[in-house]
């Protein structure tokens, strides 16, 4: 009878064991936790702070910081070549998005651009930007860039309480021409949005903190009932 | 005596025939006058006429012209740096339709407007006007440097060149830029023939040994 019941004891001990264990592993694994924040189109040139939660140490070791900076440029382009003859007229546009952190050092940088060429006929008289001798369009890119940060001044920049501000300028660069009589107008936008993934391996829940110190508890009292 | 003619006279000629001719030159030119750029324009120009000498050298001169205004206002809300050029391309094709020359006049303007001033008006704190661009550029080259070109140029007509200007005015800086180029261009198309002349004394000296030979063939 008492075999019995110490057999069934210690196969109790053990599946508490198994389940401190299961507990304590579970919580290794690396997780993540990601952040956005945003600039909308706005007419270039521009400059904005971007606000990004930091790292509580609280929920874990921080292990890296995944960063990702998307831009986007458009530009509405307007001309009319006034020359006797048919010509080409070229158009461009880019702008340089940087990312920094605070101390304006970068963080991530992208230069979305466009171009474009359009063979016009001769002066057709009027400026209207269309007709056979104008044109008017929309020139458009998207560029996205990512990094990885792990060095220790970077991950602990980026941990502790409240956010983090973090400097985000667009500077643009347009160009037309083709014609040795021109007329032309080009209005550049762009926008952001950096994306921070911090990287971090989880501390142990205190849920299961408290069922490994009931698991090993069981273990020892079992010890000590059969010694 | 007679052994002196044996020497004396053809010397003479050899000495006529080897002595170096006179050299000359003709220009002949031609204006493709100031209009607005984009313009094609035949000039012709007269062939070099044989019965002046003997054609040595050919000389093509293309001189490009143009002129105008350019102006800017950069809308950007922060000050920039703006870059104009003022330029055009003319060309000249010869009887082939081959372009023998290009000339590219042009003008470089370098701004720093400051952020827009509200007032689209090329001119204030934002923009720029700059009136009375001008600029040219001359360039040349030897028609007979090929051979096949001889016989273009030379006769008792005229030969054919194609003018041709295409404007290649650009304006670039700010993301937020209005640019204006008006432009007039010209062309002068010379050609200079260099040739050959025999000098009076030359030929002077020639028919004297000439006619002593017929007279030493004569007496003997």
């Amino acid at each position: 009878m008492l075999h019995r019941r110490g057999r069934g004891v210690l196969h109790r001990g053990c599946l508490a064991l198994a389940t401190a264990w299961f507990a304590w592993s579970g919580t290794a694994t690396a997780d993540m936790i990601t952040h956005t924040d945003s600039v909308p189109l706005t007419t270039t040139n521009w400059s904005s702070v971007l606000t990004i939660p930091r790292f509580d140490p609280a929920q874990g070791h921080l292990d890296a910081i995944g960063i990702t900076l998307s831009g986007a440029v458009t530009g509405y382009v307007r001309f009319e070549s006034l020359d006797g003859a048919p010509t080409g007229i070229s158009s461009f546009l880019s702008a340089d998005i940087t990312l920094q952190r605070p101390d304006a050092t970068v963080l991530a940088a992208i230069t979305p651009s466009d171009a474009r060429v359009d063979g016009v006929g001769a002066f057709d008289g009027l400026i209207d930007f269309g007709g056979s001798s104008g044109r008017t369009y929309t020139l458009n890119a998207e560029v996205s860039a990512s990094d990885t940060l792990t060095n220790g001044v970077d991950l602990a920049l980026f941990s502790g309480s409240g956010d983090m501000m973090l400097p985000v300028l667009a500077s643009a660069f347009s160009g037309a021409g083709g014609a040795g009589s021109l007329v032309a107008s080009i209005m550049t936008s762009a926008s952001a949005e950096a994306g921070v993934t911090y990287h971090y391996t989880p501390v142990p829940a205190p849920s299961a903190a408290l069922l490994g110190m009931i698991g090993f508890g069981f273990i020892d009292w079992m010890k000590r009932r059969h010694g | 005596m007679r052994r002196f003619f044996l020497l004396f006279v053809p010397a003479i000629s050899v000495f006529a025939v080897a002595a170096p001719a006179r050299s000359e030159s003709i220009t002949y030119s031609d204006l493709a006058s100031l209009q607005a750029t984009g313009w094609s324009q035949d000039l012709l120009l007269p062939q070099f006429d044989p019965a002046l000498g003997v054609l040595q050298t050919a000389v093509l001169t293309l001189s490009g012209h143009i002129e105008g205004t350019s102006a800017f206002e950069s809308m950007d809300t922060q000050s920039a740096t703006v870059n104009l050029l003022f330029a055009a391309d003319l060309t000249v094709s010869g009887p082939t339709l081959s372009a023998l020359l290009v000339a590219s006049p042009q003008v470089l303007l370098q701004a720093f407007p400051d952020p827009f001033d509200g007032t689209i008006d090329f001119g204030g704190g934002s923009g720029r006007s700059y009136a009375d661009l001008s600029a040219d550029d001359v360039v040349t080259m030897n028609l007979l440097d090929s051979f096949t070109s001889l016989a273009q140029y030379t006769g008792t007509g005229s030969v054919l060149f194609a003018v041709q200007s295409a404007g290649d005015s650009h304006g670039s800086g700010s993301g937020n830029l209005l640019l204006n180029f008006q432009q007039n261009s010209s062309a002068l198309v010379e050609v200079t023939y260099g040739f050959g002349v025999p000098e009076p004394a030359t030929l002077a000296l020639l028919g004297i040994g000439l006619s002593l030979v017929a007279r030493r063939r004569t007496t003997g």
